[in-house]
């Protein structure tokens, strides 16, 4: 997987394959270590487990809701100041700006283009710093 | 003043002194009567007119005594009047009668009159009528206005007791109904005016009406006309006084129109709704591959030499598997516009669907290797007359619609036997089947049961509308039978053309590790 100089990691919570894969390995490219769940449970072990740097959460999941992702994430203590970006086949602003409200990162709306989830990362990653 | 019969009659027929007194009495008093008096005698000549009668014809009493009825008013003979008269006159009986009056100067007057045979000739006493019979007409006239105006009502009007018996109908009732005559109404069975549910409300009505609980006053009915067609009937009820008695005026609207407008409106809403829909599930749909070809180029394209070749090699699937799966989505929707334009040709000739069948099912193995694809072995299939390429499409659309809703490992069974004139094909699968409320809809454009129950599955949902579509358009029907847990079974039907003989059967099910990712 990640042989990259940068050990940042980072979390894709995604139940589409095509989705997760081609994010995973574009991230995988621009360096970072990445990791993949297909539902919530998955993906809320491996948050508690690995503390990643950052999470990409879609917000429709089977087994549960995105939001109670994003909920749980930023209502743990230790795991609050996980910058999560969110992203939702909805382009609907209020479901953007309920997100933002609740701690997310950014929002996107899927399809992901390469050019924007790269940036996106990029700059939630580098904030955090 | 000339001797009248009247002292004729005094003087020579009753002789009698009290007599006399008391005929002079009723001379005067027939003078200074109201109504007109008169006393022909046999020739025709007036004998004796009173005052009244005098001013009702215009003239003194001298013109008149010592002349004719018939110099007084020429042509008299030729009136029914006269007839009266004539015949009083000669049978000595009397009669009574009404009569229109025109007088010398041209005026007219109803007039009531009583004839009576005297020794002299007739007696006519003329009342006039002219004002009761002008308030007579003008309240015919007004009973008639009414009338009009109810008999010929754009709204069906009718008078009913509270025991439900027809006082009146009118014109727009019977047209509503398509009776010719109210009696015709009145013998149809009041159940077999009614639709069954409106008949049972009705029902309803009548048992509260009975008990004394309110009934409201407006409601809708639906009725069954003559020619069995049936119409929406908006009805008002209200009491009315007619002939003296409270009754009931009960007021039908034809609202048949109105609801055929409501539901023409529905269901284009409807339309504009699953217009709505198609457009945002389609964009999504395109977006999506057409994201993962984008993405994925871009890959190749910035990356390109850090990825290793199995990498690109892998990249490059993605987008070749995106580019079908586009593909698949715009053949679709071409499919379904033709389908609903009508404009989908049919290559119909005698197929074999032995050959057909065992192919699609070694397709849909190669397709699906997780899955066990078997097709039932049949005796010989009779040929069907049809579009081997479009029925290849509806059994790959079913079988990979049974492998999408089945776990993997399951079993897909595909039979095909001969039911009378008909070929039955049906693919059998063990997976999630379908909500029973949701069976008449699985044909329905759009209709995706993952919306529900399995996200992951993608597709535009427009694939068993096809289906549907290119089975009917051979001619045959297309339906489903499910359990839910436990699997749905797609049935076909294709007509027989000739029988022919089908060379048989195959079975085929391959396991194959599987090679599909799923979280």
């Amino acid at each position: 997987m990640a042989k990259k100089r940068k050990t940042k990691t980072v979390l894709i919570i995604e139940d589409e394959a095509d989705i997760r894969d081609f994010a995973c390995r574009l991230l995988e490219l621009e360096g970072y270590r990445v990791l993949q769940a297909a539902d919530v449970d998955t993906g809320m072990r491996l948050v508690r487990q690995v503390r990643p740097s950052l999470v990409l959460l879609d917000l429709r999941l089977p087994g549960g809701d995105g939001w109670t992702v994003l909920e749980q994430i930023k209502s743990e203590a230790g795991l609050s100041a996980i910058p999560i970006i969110v992203f939702t086949a909805s382009a609907r602003e209020s479901q953007r700006e309920r997100a933002l409200s609740m701690g997310a990162a950014d929002y996107l709306v899927k399809p992901l283009s390469a050019a924007s989830l790269k940036e996106a990362v990029a700059q939630v990653l580098s904030q955090k710093r | 003043m000339s001797k009248t019969g009247i002292d004729n009659i005094l003087e020579h027929k009753q002789p009698d002194e009290q007599l006399i007194v008391s005929d002079e009495h009723y001379r005067r008093t027939l003078d200074n009567m109201m109504e007109d008096c008169q006393i022909i005698g046999y020739d025709w000549h007036y004998v004796y007119v009173n005052d009244a009668a005098a001013n009702h014809a215009r003239r003194t009493k001298e013109e008149l005594l010592g002349h004719t009825i018939m110099e007084m008013y020429p042509g008299i003979e030729e009136t029914a009047m006269f007839a009266k008269l004539r015949h009083c006159m000669e049978k000595r009986i009397p009669h009574r009668m009404e009569n229109l009056f025109t007088f010398p100067d041209g005026s007219q007057g109803w007039f009531e009159l009583s004839i009576q045979p005297v020794p002299e000739g007739i007696f006519i006493l003329s009342i006039d009528i002219t004002e009761r019979k002008r308030a007579e007409e003008l309240l015919r006239v007004a009973e008639q206005n009414f009338r009009n105006s109810l008999d010929s009502s754009p709204l069906g009007i009718r008078i009913v007791t509270t025991e439900g018996k027809v006082l009146y109908a009118n014109q727009a009732i019977l047209d509503i109904y398509g009776y010719s005559s109210i009696e015709e109404l009145k013998a149809m069975p009041t159940k077999q005016r009614y639709t069954p549910e409106s008949y049972a409300e009705h029902q309803e009505r009548e048992k509260r009406r009975k008990l004394g609980k309110p009934v409201p006053s407006n409601y809708e009915i639906s009725i069954v006309s003559k020619d069995g067609k049936i119409r929406h009937l908006g009805v008002f009820r209200k009491e009315v006084i007619w002939d003296g008695k409270i009754q009931f005026q009960v007021i039908y609207y034809d609202m048949t129109e109105q609801k055929h407008l409501e539901q023409i409106m529905f269901e284009y809403e409807e339309l504009d709704r699953l217009k709505g829909d198609l457009l945002s599930t389609v964009s999504h749909e395109l977006r999506t591959p057409l994201a993962t070809i984008k993405g994925y180029s871009t890959m190749l394209l910035d990356y390109d030499r850090r990825l290793r070749r199995d990498e690109k090699r892998e990249h490059l699937s993605s987008i070749d598997r995106a580019t079908d799966r586009l593909t698949e989505l715009v053949d679709h929707l071409l499919d379904m516009s033709r389908l609903e334009a009508g404009l989908l040709k049919l290559e119909k000739r005698p197929t074999n669907l032995s050959n057909l069948l065992q192919e699609a099912v070694n397709d849909a193995q190669l397709r699906a290797p997780s899955h066990k694809i078997v097709l039932n072995p049949s005796k010989r299939l009779p040929r069907v007359n049809g579009d081997a390429r479009r029925i290849q499409q509806v059994m790959d659309n079913i079988i990979d619609n049974a492998i999408k809703y089945s776990k993997e490992g399951t079993e897909v069974v595909v039979s095909a036997q001969r039911v009378r004139h008909e070929l039955l094909i049906s693919v059998a699968d063990q997976g999630i089947g379908i909500p029973a409320e949701d069976l008449e809809m699985v044909f329905d454009r759009m209709y995706r049961i993952e919306q529900r129950l399995t996200p992951q599955v993608g597709g535009i949902g427009l694939g068993l509308a096809i289906c549907k579509g290119l089975v009917e358009a051979h001619g045959g029907h297309i339906w489903v039978e499910s359990k839910l847990g436990k699997g749905s079974t797609f049935y076909f039907t294709l007509p027989i053309k000739t029988p022919a003989e089908g060379q048989g059967h195959g079975k085929k099910a391959q396991d194959k590790d599987g090679s599909y990712h799923r979280g």
